[in-house]
Order: C-alpha cells, then sequence, then structure tokens
C-alpha cells in the first residue's frame, strides 16, 4: 500500500482521481481569475497604458482557453468520476487505469499550454484562434504551436474520460438501477459523453490540420495559396458549439440533483429533462454557423441555422420549468448549495435569453463582436456553469472531504459572487449596444464608455474576493468543518448510503434500488416511491 | 469483461469516424481545386491491388479472432505491412515528381488524411504484434480497430481515388 503523494500520483481510485481533476481545475481557475483580474484592470479607464497590447491578446485568448479547457472540463469530468460510480452503485469506473490516463494527458495539455509563455510567447489569436491569425505568417512564434497540442492533449483526455462514462454507466449499474431510474445527473452525464465523442474530434481534426499547416507548410487554412480560413470557422465551431453544451449540460445535471432534495420533492418531469437533453444534444451540431452569421455564407443557409439556433432554446426552457415548478410547493432550505441553485435559475435564463438575441441574424450582424458578446457568454458560463458548480461543490464536498463547507462563509461567498458577477457583466450588455468592441486592449474615452467600465471592474474586485472566499472556505472547513456524517442533507440517490469519505471500494452494501430513490425507500418503509410513485 | 473492452473500444471508434469523416469532408471541400493535380499523379490500379490487401487482412482477421490461431495474426500482420509499403512507394514517387504536403492544396489534403490512416495502420500492426507476442485475450477488441481502419480506407479510395478517375 502506497501512502502520501506516491498513493496520489500512482492512483486509479476514481475518487482520488476526481479530487486531482478538482484541484488542478480549482488551481487553473486562480489563474485564469488573475488573468480576469488584468484584463479588467487594463479597462478600468479609458486609454491606460497597463498591459501592451500583445499582452493583453495574450491574457484574453489565456483566460478563455484556460477558463474553458483547464477549469470547467477538468471539473465536470471531476465531479462526473467522482460521483456516476457512487450514484450507480459500483466500486470504480469500468477502465480505472484509462481513468488515470485522461486526468495526466490533461495535466499535461494545461502544462504545454502555460509553458508557451516561457517559450517566446503564449498563444494570442482567441480561445477559436481564427486563421489566419492563427497562421505562421500572422502569429509567427511558437505560442500556436503549444495551443494546438495542448488541447490536442486535453481533447484526448476527453475523449478517454468519455469512453469511461459511457462503459461504466453501461455495464456496472447495481441490480435494480435500471436506465429509468438512474439519476439525472448520471442520465446527463451518459448523454454527455456522446457528445464529447461526436464533437472533440471535429477539434482535434482541425487542431492537426492547422498544426500541419504551421509546422509542414500545408495550405488548408492559407488563403494565398487556395485555402480556406472560413473552413477553420467551420470546423472549430461544429466542435465549439457542442463544447458549449458539454459544459452546461453536467451543470443542468447537477441541478437537477440539488434542487430536488433541497425543495423535498422529487424533480417533476423526470422523463422531460431526460428527453429534453437528449434533444438538445442533437440540436447542438445544427446551430454552429450562428458564430459565423457575420461571415457572407448565403440566407438560405443562414437562415436555416437561425431558426435551429432558435429551437434549441426549447429544450433547454422545458427543463427550466422542470426546476421551477419542482420548486413550486416545496418546503425549500436555503442552504448555500440551494442559493447558488436558485441564482443558477435566474442568471442562466438571463444568459439564455441574451443569447436567443444572437439567433435573430440582424440583431447578430449588430451585436457581434461587441461586449455583449462578452455579456452574454458570462451569463451563460458563470451565472450558469460556475453557478451550479459553486452549488454542486457545497452540496457534495461532505461525501468528498466527510466536512461540510462553512455555512457563514457560504454566505458571504455566494452575496459577494452574486454581486460581483451582475455588476461586472450587466453594464457589459449596454456597453455592446454603444459599440464597444471586444478584444481590443483599451478604448477612447467616449461618453459613459469610462464610468461603465469601471462599474464592472469595481464589480470584478467583488466578484474576485467572492471567489477567494470560496477557497478559503475550502482550505478552511477541510481543517476545521462540521462532521457531515453519511447523509447530512437528508437525500435520495446512493452516493449518500457510502461513508463520508467513501472507502476505497465505497460500499459495504448496496441498498436495494426499486425506485429513482433508493434512499427514499430506505429511510421511509412504510411509503417506499416503488409503491407509491411506481418503480419508475 | 470483454463485453467492456468491446464496448469501450466501439465508443473510441464512433469518436475516430468522427475524425475521419471531418479529414474527408476537407479533402471533399478542396476537391475542384485539386481534382487536376489528383488525377495527374494518382495511380488508381497499382492502389487497387494494394486496397485488395488490405481487404483480405480483414478477412485473415476475422479468422483470427475465430479461431485463435497466430498464423492468421501473422498473415493479417504481413498483409497490413504490405499495404504500408505500398502507400509509401506512393509517396515516394509523389514526391519525387515533386509533389509534397506543402506544394500544392491536393498536396496537403491528400498527404494529410492518407498519412493520418497510414499512421492508424502502423499502430494497428503494432497491436497486432503484441497479440503475436503475448497470446493476449484482447484479440476481437483490435480486430473491431482492423475492421475500422479498413473501412476507413474504402471510404478513402472511394472518394481520393474512384471519384478522380470516374
Amino acid at each position: 500500500m502506497r501512502t502520501g503523494v506516491s498513493a496520489w500520483l500512482s492512483t486509479v481510485d476514481h475518487k482520488k482521481i476526481a479530487v486531482l481533476y478538482m484541484l488542478t481545475a480549482l488551481f487553473f481557475f486562480v489563474v485564469g481569475g488573475l488573468e480576469a483580474m488584468a484584463m479588467r484592470a487594463q479597462l478600468s479607464a479609458p486609454n491606460l497604458k497597463f498591459l501592451s497590447p500583445e499582452t493583453y491578446d495574450q491574457i484574453f485568448t489565456m483566460h478563455g482557453t484556460t477558463m474553458i479547457f483547464l477549469v470547467v472540463m477538468p471539473v465536470l469530468v471531476g465531479f462526473g468520476v467522482y460521483l456516476v460510480p457512487l450514484m450507480i452503485g459500483a466500486g470504480d469506473m469500468a477502465f480505472p487505469r484509462l481513468n488515470a490516463l485522461g486526468y495526466w494527458l490533461t495535466l499535461g495539455g494545461g502544462f504545454l499550454l502555460y509553458v508557451s509563455f516561457l517559450a517566446g510567447g503564449a498563444p494570442d489569436a482567441g480561445w477559436f484562434s481564427y486563421a489566419p491569425l492563427s497562421e505562421k505568417a500572422y502569429s509567427p512564434h511558437s505560442g500556436m504551436d503549444y495551443w494546438a497540442l495542448g488541447l490536442l492533449l486535453l481533447s484526448a483526455g476527453s475523449v478517454i474520460a468519455a469512453v469511461n462514462f459511457v462503459v461504466t454507466i453501461a455495464t456496472l449499474r447495481t441490480p435494480g438501477m435500471t436506465i429509468r431510474r438512474l439519476p439525472l445527473f448520471v442520465w446527463i452525464t451518459l448523454v454527455n459523453s456522446v457528445l464529447i465523442l461526436a464533437a472533440l474530434p471535429a477539434l482535434n481534426a482541425a487542431l492537426v490540420m492547422l498544426l500541419s499547416d504551421r509546422l509542414l507548410q500545408a495550405h488548408f487554412f492559407d488563403p494565398t495559396h487556395g485555402g480556406s480560413p472560413i473552413l477553420w470557422q467551420h470546423y472549430f465551431w461544429i466542435f465549439g458549439h457542442p463544447e458549449v453544451y458539454i459544459l452546461v449540460l453536467p451543470a443542468f445535471g447537477m441541478i437537477s440533483e440539488i434542487i430536488p432534495v433541497f425543495a423535498r420533492k422529487p424533480i417533476f418531469g423526470y422523463g422531460f429533462v431526460a428527453a429534453s437533453t437528449l434533444a438538445i444534444a442533437f440540436l447542438s451540431f445544427g446551430v454552429w454557423v450562428h458564430h459565423m452569421f457575420a461571415v457572407a455564407l448565403g440566407r438560405v443557409f443562414i437562415s436555416v441555422f437561425a431558426a435551429a439556433s432558435m429551437l434549441i432554446a426549447v429544450p433547454t426552457g422545458v427543463k427550466i420549468f422542470n426546476w421551477a415548478a419542482t420548486l413550486v410547493g416545496g418546503s425549500i432550505r436555503f442552504t448555500t448549495a440551494m442559493l447558488f441553485a436558485v441564482a443558477f435559475l435566474l442568471e442562466f435564463t438571463f444568459g439564455g435569453l441574451s443569447g436567443l438575441a444572437f439567433a435573430v441574424v440582424p440583431i447578430d450582424w449588430q451585436l457581434t463582436d461587441t461586449y455583449f458578446v462578452v455579456a452574454h457568454l458570462h451569463y451563460v458560463a458563470f451565472g450558469g456553469i460556475a453557478f451550479a458548480l459553486f452549488a454542486g461543490a457545497y452540496y457534495w464536498f461532505p461525501k468528498i472531504t466527510g466536512r461540510l463547507l462553512n455555512e457563514s462563509l457560504g454566505r458571504w461567498n455566494f452575496w459577494m459572487v452574486v454581486i460581483g458577477f451582475n455588476l461586472t457583466f450587466f453594464v457589459q450588455h449596454i456597453l455592446g449596444l454603444m459599440g464597444m468592441p471586444r478584444r481590443v486592449y483599451t478604448y477612447p474615452d467616449l461618453p459613459w464608455w469610462g464610468v461603465l467600465n469601471l462599474i464592472s471592474t469595481f464589480g470584478a474586485v467583488i466578484l474576485g474576493l467572492g471567489a477567494l472566499v470560496f477557497v478559503a472556505n475550502l482550505f478552511a472547513s477541510l481543517a476545521f468543518g462540521a462532521r457531515a456524517g453519511n447523509d447530512p442533507w437528508d437525500a435520495w440517490t446512493l452516493e449518500w448510503a457510502a461513508a463520508s469519505p467513501p472507502p476505497p471500494d465505497n460500499f459495504e452494501r448496496v441498498p436495494p434500488v426499486r425506485s429513482r430513490r433508493p434512499l427514499w425507500d430506505l429511510k421511509h418503509p412504510e411509503s417506499p416511491d416503488w409503491a407509491t410513485r411506481g418503480g419508475g | 469483461m470483454r463485453q467492456r473492452a468491446r464496448l469501450g473500444m466501439a465508443m473510441f471508434l464512433l469518436s475516430e469516424a468522427v475524425f475521419f469523416f471531418m479529414l474527408i469532408a476537407a479533402f471533399v471541400y478542396f476537391r475542384a481545386a485539386s481534382l487536376a493535380a489528383a488525377a495527374a499523379n494518382l495511380n488508381l490500379g497499382v492502389t487497387a491491388v494494394y486496397t485488395a490487401c488490405l481487404m483480405a487482412s480483414s478477412f485473415t482477421m476475422w479468422r483470427a479472432s475465430a479461431t485463435g490461431l497466430r498464423a492468421w495474426l501473422g498473415g493479417t500482420i504481413l498483409l497490413g505491412a504490405v499495404f504500408l509499403f505500398g502507400q509509401g512507394s506512393e509517396y515516394l514517387r509523389l514526391f519525387h515528381q515533386k509533389i509534397t504536403i506543402s506544394q500544392s492544396l491536393f498536396g496537403t489534403t491528400f498527404f494529410t488524411l492518407t498519412g493520418l490512416h497510414g499512421l492508424h495502420v502502423l499502430v494497428g500492426i503494432a497491436l497486432l504484434a503484441i497479440l503475436f507476442g503475448r497470446r493476449a485475450l484482447a484479440v476481437d477488441v483490435v480486430a473491431l480497430y482492423w475492421y475500422f481502419v479498413d473501412i476507413v480506407w474504402l471510404a478513402i479510395f472511394a472518394i481520393v481515388y474512384l471519384w478522380t478517375f470516374r
């Protein structure tokens, strides 16, 4: 039995690997957050020279790439790797060693991305690296090569994790855990894994083509030799838009677990949540061109994608109604986890509606490449995904560590993040409508631009401090937090039947599964779900 | 355990299918610009022979996983190697005509697509060699991979060669 550091480096236990994923994501969350702070400092007043234009380009490229590929992807995979085996009553993932490989590839990809700073300059063409800016002629230093190679490793890690999830969920469910009784987080992880398997290879293909261009002088995206920069846009967004759903679906899964427990009601319309996930996954491959409306692509062509982009709001809206209807008539407990879950509903809905604006082609033409886009995507990415992750952290930290996160610090964390987030990004809608372009390191002193940007920077400081409270809470509660016990929230899914933290093989005995809420059945033998609600 | 491994491989191959679909789509996207170069420089007859070898290797692979005999594994490795030899000699011939990945759009799409496929054949041969040495139980899992690589080649052969010379 290895101990200490070598036990962590050599582990194939899904719980330890998951914690490695989460700690890695936490580290890069701090790094990406500091990059955001640097940008907001630069933008706090007109005509500042705090960052050079070149540095600013590198910082916003690395901020986006970091938050997407080194924070949200790893932390979501981490939650999945931790929870899926426990929720289906299994001892581990189907392929434990492959699981470890996926993590180490992810860490290697992060290392490659950041070593670029030492190797002549970080990538600087934005997180979607449009050609020909990303080509050798316009980005001659090696940053783009590190970007492409790093993303290839990260993508390989994600594909490996997705393969493992599908096989785990297909073959390792405890007896009685039928597909219609799967916890929604597991259901959504299954659909999401298929989405990863179908979408990430499009990125890989584009990256291989970009590397061929840069390192072997091929001409895929090089217009001077007949290549096509628009092909890069197509390939990137064929990956990129499903990727948006790959990032948000697991957040939906967490919300679908947390809201029912703290509303003391089973989820309203389980079948609708599951089916709308399938619809989102399917439609997500038919909307990528809405990132390219400003490219002259033909009226009929873009109309089809505009329609699909409106259509995908329907299954997403269905979920919002499911969660809202679960709240109605519930006896709600406002723990910090639940506060974040409810805030998620509001912020994500707002971000969804501002996103719907882009499906209207003329509005897109007006707003594309302005701060309205930045505001929209952060309402989805932070107000949506990050809020759900905060909720998930407060909800599952006790299971992972055996200790509760401090609720007083949790309130500070919550209110600072909510206030800071909305101050930062709400005003950016207005700046975008006024025409302020994104990705430019400074701006002239036009009426209101300076004061709105100052408000945004002020909000970012509050948001950053709120995030620091969260990090402090993690470490303080790990050392001094109250003991959680196996089931601190009186919850219903199988992970709460294991010890906190669970032993290496997870369960002494897996409770029988005869409905969607096996622990409810166990605690209420007088009125089990399988008798009163049907087995599902 | 066998079922798990097969399902895992099938899921991996699903992602590989998308990967090759995108590369083939890129070839088709630039087809109009590279058609003349393709018709002038590719050799349909010779490549058809090597293609037949690769197809035959799917048969020997199937026998290897059905019977567990090493001779069939050896035959599969040999046929795969013959295919790679054929691809290598075609590359050399093109290089002598100064056609490279950087020379034209045809070179860019042709070498990227067939090169990545050849790399997959090479990985398949390495996997088969491991099976040949260790008589592991995973023959049917590697067989899935081998069939997939063969099917991808059929698609490439149809689009890059047959369509050019129709």
